[in-house]
């Protein structure tokens, strides 16, 4: 059986399948530092939290990087950030290859595939134009297994896309980056990519709001923990906002809306092969930031302005979208295995 | 048995070679392309139009059943030597979709496309060197530094069916073109030009088309009654069309003597198309697949009665400016495919019948192997079904979203403790009574053997379970020298007073809780 793994700058997922259900595991992309005293490692071994050692620093990555930030008043840094493995120590290497090791069980058999999510370069199928890619691929081929990289946007249309021939247009929101791919009968065609996701509009607006926080060291830091709260904790919509910050969060919204799909239209007018469906395409959307109410509209509304140059049927969010990424790199790797089984035969 | 495979094998060979042996024209026959006979004239809108490196563009028509680009391409007789190998396909307009298409998948082509077969980069179409048989530049002289007199050109929703003509470059303008359909040339802002590898944009009157531009009329503003009149009528028969078609010409030339018409006139029986003084427009596609035939059958020889032959109507080309005497007129698909077949002649028969020879073959091969299997354990035949009815279900299962995702807890390796401690245990831990909770993780992977400090073991005797050794990292931590380990995973258990068992060695409120938990359970 084959696996996927989804390596997204807020999560990490992995999926399987196990008989009649699929298994997935999950775990936050972050990571925070502690300095490497005797009461932190205390706390830490009392409280079971797993945590490394490296240069002096305690990292307690993963699940309980949050809370433990929240405890000890001090910030989380994404393992992840605009395709790159944060700094250029190891801590955010060590800290991806230790998530991916947590995330990955033992092969079932030798080079089984595990098709991964390759941020950012369209085709590195080896992970190896790409500092994560490279790093992932490593970490997936030490782990005994064989990998595949795609597109997230790829992943959501295989995933999402499936009554319609696997032809159409993925879009993900992420938290760090936007992607979106245009799919012919499961061929990708173009690629888009725009460095902005969830985490740019709680950037902007911890700034427009001057959200920040002191750490124990007397340090000032954007408090983007705050105002991602605040957004999540205000469910309404964004098409009519009731206060200066939800008008706020509107704009912000609307502008990385256009910043996607203006990419889109890029992407789509350079492809060099254009599309080859002439019958309206499926638009399939994913990701948390594009799951808030209003969005749709604020997308429907810009693709009214600057249409695709072919036509689209209604755009399609999806609701339960945790998963979406996965179960798109599921069905690859299982295409791929499928292959290859054949070709043996 | 043998017997049975012998008549099998014998009666499939008969009817494969029966079928090879029928005509040639009915071999090229596909189910969705009907003989031009079975047409009727309320299918006669099912048209298509195909443009630019193929080797008889033009406008073809199919009937109810709405053909596949490859049939399209396939009857426009495939690309010429000058093709890219994509094509472009412009429906309903810019409004409307345009795709471009990468050749290696078909799909089903709706009424009125039009498709253009893009050429290669830096290829200029050269009337010097055009096919005699399609009109269209050759690949070898593509480098002829002449410039290109001509250019191809597709119009969509002038009427009720696309159109494609051929003109001289000089007059490839749109407000020329409207000019000539008795339109002003101030509507050229309603007109859309989509040209290769170009958006639809809108042009000046004066700009110079390029060749392979489908021109998009604003159908709203184009006035049909203003236009000359175009070419509408089916020839069903092709054979008659084309004695029609030579007829016509040749009595149109002889009652008209204009230089243009005679121009066209020659172009019509197989000279070469383009003379010094070409017509603006030039004749195209289907003209240029009757040429051939004429030109391989001279129309006094092979035809002696066509002038006599009046029905069916041949195309009327009246009231139409000479410039404008080139608008072709639908051609059927079945007639693009017959005259294939029939250019094939000797060589195509010997082909079919090659092929049916290997289908043959194939055939007989097929049926032995699959009678062999057939004789083989049952066990073998039912392990093979079953893997490969289960592969596209599971996958079908994934794809469509039918299976539950159950969240596993995330298995942390221990390969963790390589950068971090090892846990002390011993220097937080002061409750010795009870149990020390397991980690939220487990090791998968076996846990490596830790040298335990000397100083860090506790003194011998004291009691700590071995659960607290198991949890703390392996067997060395075993220090409990008085029960046996498995023993001390069992909880003892001592009876009350009360006649209720309950667990020894555990705290007060474990005990309560569990006096509790008993009573509820009784």
């Amino acid at each position: 059986m084959s696996i996927a793994l989804d390596i997204g700058s807020s999560h990490m997922r992995s999926l399987r399948r196990q008989r009649f259900r699929l298994i997935g595991r999950s775990c936050r992309s972050l990571f925070t530092e502690l300095a490497d005293r005797e009461s932190h490692r205390e706390i830490l071994n009392r409280l079971g939290v797993p945590h490394l050692e490296i240069n002096g620093q305690l990292i307690v990555p993963g699940d309980s990087a949050d809370g433990i930030a929240e405890f000890f008043r001090v910030p989380t840094t994404q393992a992840i950030l605009n395709d790159r493995a944060v700094k250029s120590s190891d801590v955010g290497r060590e800290v991806i290859v230790e998530l991916v090791n947590a995330l990955l069980p033992t092969p079932g058999h030798a080079n089984e595939i595990c098709c991964f999510t390759a941020g950012g370069i369209p085709g590195d199928t080896d992970g190896s134009r790409n500092e994560v890619n490279q790093l992932v691929a490593q970490t997936i081929r030490r782990c005994g297994y064989q990998p595949l990289g795609i597109g997230g946007a790829t992943a959501v249309a295989l995933a999402e896309l499936g009554d319609q021939a696997l032809t159409g247009v993925g879009i993900t929101i992420g938290a760090a980056h936007c992607e979106t791919t245009l799919m012919c009968h499961g061929v990708e065609l173009a690629r888009s990519s725009v460095a902005r996701g969830g985490n740019w509009i709680d950037e902007q607006l911890a700034e427009r709001q001057a959200l920040h926080f002191w750490d124990q060291s007397g340090n000032r830091h954007l408090d983007f923990r705050s105002a991602r709260d605040w957004k999540e904790s205000n469910v309404g919509s964004i098409l009519s906002p009731t206060s200066v910050e939800e008008s706020q969060l509107a704009a912000l919204y609307r502008e990385l809306v256009d910043d996607v799909l203006a990419a889109v239209r890029d992407a789509f007018t350079n492809a060099p092969h254009a599309f080859d469906a002439l019958q309206p395409v499926g638009v399939v959307c994913a990701g948390g930031t594009a799951s808030r109410p209003g969005f749709r509209e604020i997308m429907l509304d810009e693709l009214r302005k600057n249409p695709f140059p072919f036509g689209i049927s209604p755009v399609q969010i999806i609701g339960a979208w945790e998963y979406s990424v996965a179960r798109g790199c599921l069905i690859r790797a299982t295409l791929e295995e499928e292959t290859i089984s054949r070709r043996a035969a | 048995m043998c017997r049975f495979r012998s008549i099998l094998f014998s009666s499939l060979v008969f009817a494969i070679t029966c079928s090879a042996l029928r005509p040639a024209t009915a071999q090229v026959d596909t189910p969705t392309i009907r003989t031009q006979n079975e047409i009727t004239e309320s299918e006669s809108k099912n048209l298509f139009a195909i443009i630019g490196q193929v080797a008889r563009p033009g406008v073809y028509q199919a009937p109810l059943t709405e053909p596949y680009l490859m049939d399209l391409l396939h009857n426009a007789g495939g690309f010429s030597a000058g093709a890219n190998g994509y094509l472009r396909i412009i429906r309903n307009g810019p409004n409307g979709v345009q795709a471009s298409y990468a050749t290696g998948r078909d799909f089903q082509l709706r009424r009125g496309d039009v498709v253009v077969a893009i050429r290669k980069t830096g290829l200029a179409i050269n009337p010097r060197s055009v096919d005699q048989r399609s009109g269209i530049s050759n690949d070898a002289n593509a480098g002829d530094e002449s410039p290109p007199t001509h250019v191809q050109l597709a119009f969509v929703n002038l009427t009720d069916r696309p159109v494609v003509l051929r003109m001289r470059r000089e007059n490839a303008s749109v407000g020329r073109i409207l000019e000539l359909l008795g339109h002003s040339p101030n509507l050229a802002q309603t007109v859309r030009v989509i040209s290769h590898a170009e958006t639809p944009h809108f042009t000046s009157a004066d700009q110079q088309l390029a060749s392979e531009s489908v021109l998009v009329f604003d159908s709203a503003v184009i006035r049909r009654d203003r236009l000359p009149e175009l070419p509408t009528e089916i020839v069903n028969d092709t054979r008659k069309q084309q004695e029609a078609v030579a007829t016509v010409y040749t009595d149109e030339t002889s009652e008209t003597p204009d230089g243009d018409q005679q121009q066209f006139q020659l172009a019509a029986v197989g000279d070469p198309p383009v003379k010094e003084v070409p017509t603006p427009l030039d004749f195209e596609s289907s003209k240029h697949t009757e040429d051939v035939k004429l030109k391989s059958k001279p129309v006094s020889q092979s035809q002696p009665s066509a002038r006599n032959t009046k029905q069916p109507k041949p195309i009327r080309i009246q009231n139409l400016p000479a410039e404008l005497l080139t608008i072709n007129e639908p051609l059927a698909l079945p007639d693009a495919r017959e005259a294939e077949a029939d250019a094939g002649g000797w060589f195509s028969f010997l082909m079919y019948s090659f092929l049916t020879l290997s289908i043959c073959a194939g055939a007989g091969w097929g049926i032995m192997r699959f009678v062999r299997r057939k004789g083989q354990p049952k066990r073998l035949e039912v392990s093979s079904r079953q893997v490969e009815s289960e592969q596209p279900s599971e996958l079908n299962e994934i794809i469509y979203d039918q299976l539950p995702v159950v969240e596993e807890s995330l298995t942390q390796s221990d390969r963790l403790s390589v950068f971090s401690r090892t846990g002390t245990q011993k220097q937080t831990r002061n409750d010795q009574t009870h149990g020390v909770p397991r980690p939220h993780f487990l090791p998968e992977t076996a846990i490596p053997d830790t040298v335990i400090p000397e100083q860090e073991q506790p003194p011998r005797g004291t009691s700590i379970s071995a659960e607290v050794a198991t949890t703390s990292g392996g067997k060395k931590f075993r220090v409990d020298a008085k029960h046996e380990q498995d023993a001390a995973r069992q909880p003892v258990t001592v009876a009350n007073h009360a006649g209720v068992n309950e667990p020894q060695g555990q705290g007060l409120l474990d005990r309560v809780l569990s006096r509790v938990q008993g009573a509820a359970k009784r």
